[in-house]
């Protein structure tokens, strides 16, 4: 198991948002973590990564507790991150994003994973020296994640990296995130487009005001009356609708 | 009324805005990264000043010692300052008024030790430097050694946020401190290296100033009215912005000396030409000037 979570619960301040979560992800395997507006998908996430605070349960990447070790740390020890929102840096050319985003590696190695990253993502070839900030949203997000993967990491953590895109510019998203899964890595996404998430996701789990409240094969939300009935329809998404 | 020599206005304005741009821009960089105006930075001014005096004229060391010592001793209280108190106060959550707080009462700690030590008297570097005289120019060794030392920081730190990895990390942190550490970067560390350079170069703009005229306790104060002002016109963050504002306000300083001996009113007021442009550019253009810089490196 790459990256599990047993009983976390997190928040900001005194506030619990998030309460008791177990969840895992293997090795080449994408879950989605599904759930309207609010009900903690991104405070989670901040939670593993160290981002939102602690309160109890514990974090682990490859078998590791790792709970409470400074983000930084943690993201050189294999975890990738692309936030939902301001996830580039758009005073920095797009070459000076991927170098920052891998600052602690040989500069070779850096070098080259620009030169990969860039065959892997062709549409950054022509802007690599381009500021950030000029960047349609659609490579903005191709640029998080390639940003994320710059240190190739084992375990990547997506928060709504479809967010206000156009269809064809979230396919391809999610075209990219299966390429990455197929080498293994594991890739938690946190995502409110249910229909795309559940087809492009191997499990998924049901987030509702911070607890989770389902867990089963992304391919059973899809096809099995009942849990469609029951979760999607308790999630405020209509089950037949966008599927 | 006298004659206006334009050309030594021109020149002194270089040296007012040289001074300026060395007590700026460790203002910007340090509130780029921490995110709080730090008011303990008129103290590393300060200190630095009185370390260049101590060197030179109490222990009778070359100047280029005093000049080195200013810069480490202003970098360390910088790099303590931020250690000690500012960081453990950011970590804790502590909002913005606390910093503030924290930073003019650690200011008054260390000004009042100053007082203590050296005594509220204004003491003075007594170093005789070459003079050259052109028409109507006249040229100290003093002014070279400010304006040498302006363009080689000026393009030192262009050099480093350009192309260094640390320069560009410096520049990630600025922008999105939440998504610099969950990319890797260390942001406390590279804050430290920012605070002990910003430091560092407040010291020598104190030193710049015992030289030319003397060494007092609010010194640092009186230099960081006109640093805040250029932060502000510059563009927070901006360090292209801090380049440009720090000539602008030398100019305007020095043009406003002239314009207040000619209408008989004391040339101290010339403070009050910082306050002024800090109030209008507030009120006018927040954004300062660095929105008008195309490519510019924000910082």
């Amino acid at each position: 198991m790459l990256l599990k979570t047993v009983d976390l619960s997190v928040g900001y301040g005194d506030l619990r948002i998030v309460q008791n979560v177990s969840l895992e992800v293997k090795s080449g395997e994408v879950v989605s973590l599904l759930g309207p507006n609010g009900s903690g998908k991104s405070t989670l996430i901040k939670g593993i990564l160290g981002l939102a605070k602690v309160f109890e349960g514990k974090v682990f990447i490859n078998g590791e507790d790792v709970t409470g070790v400074p983000t930084y740390k943690l993201i050189r020890m294999g975890v990738g991150y692309t936030p939902q929102r301001l996830n580039i840096f758009p005073n920095l050319t797009v070459k000076e994003n991927l170098e920052v985003s891998g600052s602690w590696l040989d500069r070779s190695k850096v070098k080259r994973r620009i030169s990969e990253l860039v065959e892997m993502f062709p549409e950054l070839k022509p802007r690599l020296e381009y500021k950030a900030g000029l960047l349609s949203g659609g490579e903005r997000q191709i640029l998080a994640l390639a940003r994320a993967l710059i240190a190739e990491p084992k375990v990547l953590l997506l928060d709504e990296p479809t967010a206000s895109l156009s269809p064809m510019a979230a396919d391809k998203i999610f075209k990219y995130m299966r390429e990455v899964a197929s080498n293994g890595v594991a890739i938690m996404l946190a995502e409110q487009n249910v229909a795309k998430a559940l087809r492009s996701s191997d499990r998924s789990y049901i987030l509702v005001s911070g607890r989770c409240v389902s867990e089963a094969s992304s391919t059973s939300y899809l096809t099995d009356e009942q849990l469609r009935k029951i979760y999607l329809e308790f999630i405020s998404i209509k089950p037949d609708s966008s599927l | 009324m006298l004659p206006l020599n334009l050309p030594q206005i021109f020149f002194n304005s270089i040296i007012t805005g040289s001074i300026f741009m060395l007590a700026a821009i460790g203002l910007s960089l340090s509130y780029s990264l921490s995110r709080f105006p730090n008011f303990t930075h008129a103290e590393y001014i300060t200190l630095g000043g009185y370390v260049g005096y101590l060197l030179s004229e109490q222990l009778g060391m070359p100047l280029y010692v005093a000049f080195i010592a200013s810069f480490l001793g202003s970098s360390l209280l910088s790099l303590a300052s931020y250690n000690v108190v500012f960081k453990p106060l950011q970590d804790r959550g502590s909002p913005l008024i606390y910093l503030m707080v924290a930073s003019i009462g650690l200011g008054l700690v260390v000004r009042h030790t100053i007082q203590q030590i050296w005594g509220g008297s204004p003491l003075t570097i007594r170093a005789i430097w070459p003079r050259w005289i052109l028409g109507h120019l006249t040229i100290t060794g003093l002014y070279i050694y400010i304006i040498t030392a302006a363009i080689v920081t000026a393009i030192a730190l262009h050099l480093l946020l350009t192309r260094t990895t640390i320069g560009k990390c410096i520049r990630a942190s600025a922008d999105n401190v939440e998504l610099a550490l969950s990319s890797g970067m260390n942001v406390s560390s590279i804050s430290r290296f920012v605070w002990l350079i910003g430091g560092g170069l407040a010291g020598l703009s104190g030193f710049f100033m015992v030289a030319i005229a003397n060494a007092i306790p609010l010194l640092g104060w009186r230099l960081l009215i006109p640093a805040f002002a250029v932060t502000i016109l510059g563009g927070i963050g901006s360090f292209y912005g801090v380049l440009i504002a720090a000539y602008i306000i030398g100019v305007a300083e020095n043009f406003s000396v002239v314009g207040l001996a000619a209408l008989g009113l004391p040339t101290d007021l010339k403070m009050l030409i910082s306050f002024v442009i800090i109030v209008v550019v507030l009120l006018v253009k927040p954004e300062g000037i660095s929105a008008s810089i195309r490519g510019g490196v924000r910082v």
